[in-house]
């Protein structure tokens, strides 16, 4: 069941209405509903991989009682190591597996041996790199003593599974979404509006933009040869803009659906394509997951504490592993490198910390130098995006050679024009909300209802007049 | 919470009329899917001969053309299944009906509506001729106009019918489709290069349910002692060429060992047809109105023999003069 699609809008307003009218006295009730409202989301898309994610939420859940128990650090060690292994031994079968096989194959015939790939058709549970980084999270915290092991199954369940943020995150932390779950939760006007308001804006980013822009994607990088050099670069912007869409159109709409519910997920986005330089960036762009490996990778490997070629070696870790936790591809694996190549200078010069705030914060305008910090991030980032979007390493290298291979000006035929309208409006609106949650969370500025709904019946115009066939999100894929 | 669902109420309540009214206008447009079932549902009964399949016979064949009471109930991109149902639907009414005339061409056998880019067509089955599958009720755009397509063209749909009063029923008042005129022809030799990629399938698992439906079809036929007349339909030799030779062989080889099991089965293979010029095609693989004249001439001509042979004294000299070397098809 997709976000963008009918299906939802009757799925919400069902559990909406069960949830704060009819199970409304009974905290238990209402997470049992939510319970059964996740299962039975997740079940529309593979009801077979229900049993894994059962299975996953199960042995967390027990690993986690038991480290809890474990009356010395060996036998914590062991619980720990357990459940480490089985979540990521799922992970590496589901997802890793035929990458690996034929990646020996192939590194074995470099030697001269011939070794056929043992492959086998492996359907990829969906949402499953998120659910496993929920559940690792919740037994390392555990183990390190920050938190206590939840003894109820249930609300446990409802943290792993919680469906707004089941199939593509923002990856939790039972630190902060446990709490919640185990509260009252009481109705708030102000924030169940803002949370409509929310997925209004995550419909639009997804189906308005990044929807479209794929049209043009898809076709610039399948036949890549026949486009100009300029085409190429179009396509590679617009690709940038359509992964954002998608992903941060995605965790809008997740993050509205549980503020419905009166729950408060992570943030995963805070505007990064206005970043200054690179580090910026990744402190603005799945959030969520960057700080997953900054606390479970980054520092329990040493972090930035020890000398610089320790920070350099944990920097390409992350980066490297971040790739890899993409997809089951090099070129998520050489997008990560690229990525901790463009934040080696600002690590080496100590300026990884330079762009905290926002962009021109508190004015309309950015400075000179601001600007060309936010166009050089920018043109990095759609560099790398290139490896991001391409079949092959090898089809990536090809695509910026043809940038300067082909003949580099022509029109760019087959891009609507109406899109790039949206665009410029979709840039405008994010530049003018950047200080917000999101770009419509203002809740200080306070318009006319008349000019707000006009405005909003404007997106909603826009998402019925561009709204085709229902599109996966990218990152379900992951 | 009743601010908030007061709020909401009135803030959906415009979309979700317009969205009424204008699901309730779109279904009001008078189309082909409407008028080839209002059609059967009132000559049914007096039908000799039943035209089925895709666009190819649906441009292809013109009833006007021929002695039998035809009808052309084809629509494009129709498959097995469809016209299984159409004939399913009017099963008490094929008094008269003596022949079916059913194209298998190179796609016929593979792929199924649902899973195609026409999957938007299976609302139209729903909807206009009242077919519910198991598969197509299940989802829900399948029983909508609104939702399966695009805004701009439901608007404008909406805009040709109550404002400038035209009208989307393209078909002649005998099934056949108008719109393929020699005025409006296509380049012939990138629309075969294009139509031949359209139409290869690469998954197969669709291909032994098309062949149990086309079973399917035969038997209920001979049982009601109704003559099944299988055709592939002429094509210009640049659609030809860019066919698949396997794929080809496949379903030719399929609707032969049909046509030889069964008595009350007849195949020809139009494929590589030499009667049929450029100038008798619209595009690649679809006649204009005038070779549409000159096949169902063709077809007619071979329907009046089907109906009064009986498939064990059938002149092979009619036969073996349609069917060209298998070694000249790729």
């Amino acid at each position: 069941m997709l976000f963008n699609s009918i299906s939802f809008a009757l799925f919400l307003p069902i559990v909406f209405v069960l949830y704060w009218f009819i199970t409304n006295r009974n905290l238990k009730a209402q997470n049992i509903l939510l319970l059964i409202a996740s299962y039975f989301f997740y079940a529309c898309w593979d009801y077979r991989f229900l049993f894994l994610l059962i299975f996953s939420t199960l042995l967390d859940y027990y690993t986690g009682l038991k480290i809890a128990a474990a009356q010395d650090d060996k036998h914590k060690k062991a619980w720990l190591w357990t459940s480490i292994g089985v979540n990521l031994g799922f992970l590496g079968f589901f997802k890793y597996y035929n990458f690996f096989s034929v990646s020996f194959a192939e590194a074995v015939a470099h030697l001269g041996f011939r070794v056929d790939p043992w492959t086998i058709k492996v359907i990829l549970p969906i949402g499953i790199s998120f659910y496993t980084f929920h559940g690792l999270s919740y037994v390392i915290d555990i183990y390190k003593g920050r938190i206590r092991p939840e003894k109820s199954f249930i609300e446990y369940s409802v943290f792993v599974s919680f469906f707004p943020l089941l199939v593509a995150g923002p990856i939790e932390r039972a630190t902060h979404l446990l709490p919640q779950i185990k509260k009252k939760r009481f109705f708030d006007y102000a924030k169940a509006i803002d949370g409509l308001r929310q997925i209004l804006w995550g419909l639009f980013k997804k189906i308005v933009i990044a929807d479209q822009c794929s049209y043009y994607v898809n076709v610039v990088f399948g036949h890549s040869a026949h486009f100009s050099g300029v085409e190429h670069i179009i396509a590679a912007i617009l690709f940038a803009f359509q992964i954002y869409c998608d992903f941060s159109g995605y965790s809008d709409i997740a993050l509205g659906v549980a503020r419905l519910f009166g729950i408060e997920l992570l943030r995963n986005f805070a505007f990064p394509y206005f970043s200054r330089d690179i580090a910026e960036f990744w402190r603005r762009w799945h959030i969520s997951l960057s700080s997953w490996f900054k606390d479970y990778l980054y520092i329990p490997l040493g972090g930035s504490k020890g000398g610089m070629w320790m920070k350099i070696r944990n920097t390409f870790i992350i980066f490297l592993v971040s790739g890899f936790w993409h997809g089951a591809n090099w070129t998520f694996i050489v997008w990560g490198a690229l990525n901790a190549f463009y934040f080696l200078p600002l690590l080496i010069f100590n300026k990884n910390r330079t762009n905290l705030e926002i962009v021109a914060k508190g004015k309309l305008f950015p400075t000179g130098r601001e600007c060309a910090g936010i166009v050089v991030t920018f043109a990095l980032t759609v560099l790398a995006w290139i490896f991001f979007r391409a079949a092959s390493v090898g089809d990536a290298v090809t695509y910026i050679t043809e940038i300067f291979l082909n003949p580099f000006l022509a029109y760019p035929t087959g891009l609507n024009m109406v899109l790039v309208l949206f665009l410029c409006f979709f840039i405008t609106i994010e530049w003018l909300g950047r200080e917000y949650q999101y770009a419509l969370g203002y809740p200080n500025i306070v318009f006319p209802k008349f000019v707000r709904w006009s405005f909003y019946y404007a997106l909603v115009f826009g998402i019925w007049y561009f709204a085709g066939p229902e599109q996966q999100f990218i990152y379900f894929q992951f | 919470m009743k601010r908030f669902l007061i709020t909401v109420l009135m803030f959906f309540s415009p979309i979700i009329i317009s969205a009424i009214v204008m699901e309730v206008l779109l279904r009001r447009i008078p189309n082909d899917y409407e008028y080839k079932s209002h059609y059967l549902d009132k000559n049914s009964d007096n039908i000799d001969v039943l035209v089925l399949g895709s666009s190819h016979s649906y441009y292809g064949i013109n009833p006007a053309f021929m002695k039998n009471k035809a009808f052309n109930a084809a629509y494009v991109s129709q498959p097995l299944f469809y016209d299984w149902q159409i004939i399913k639907k009017y099963d008490k009414h094929w008094h008269h009906l003596k022949v079916i005339v059913l194209p298998i061409d190179y796609f016929s056998l593979y792929g199924k509506l649902e899973h195609s880019a026409e999957s938007w067509r299976v609302k139209d089955y729903n909807i206009y001729y009242g077919i519910n599958t198991g598969n197509s009720s299940y989802n829900y755009n399948y029983n909508s106009e609104l939702l399966t397509n695009k805004l701009r063209l439901n608007m404008a749909r909406i805009k040709s019918m109550y404002v400038n009063h035209e009208t989307d029923v393209l078909c002649s008042n005998l099934g056949w489709g108008t719109e393929y005129t020699f005025n409006k022809r296509k380049d012939l030799i990138s629309s075969g290069k294009i139509a031949a990629k359209r139409h290869f399938f690469t998954d197969m698992n669709d291909f032994n349910e098309n062949v149990g439906i086309l079973k399917t079809i035969i038997s209920y036929a001979l049982q009601n002692h109704v003559k099944v007349l299988l055709y592939t339909s002429p094509a210009y030799k640049t659609y030809v060429q860019s066919l698949n030779r396997n794929h080809l062989n496949k379903t030719i080889n399929v609707v032969k060992m049909l046509g030889n099991a069964y008595n009350n089965v007849f195949y020809f293979n139009w494929l590589n047809n030499k009667e049929f010029f450029a100038t008798d095609f619209y595009d690649a693989d679809h006649f204009d109105e005038r070779g549409a004249q000159k096949f169902t001439r063709e077809i007619d001509s071979v329907v009046s023999v089907v109906e009064k042979t009986d498939h064990n004294r059938f002149s092979p000299r009619l036969s073996s003069s349609h069917i060209p070397d298998q070694g000249n098809q790729k």
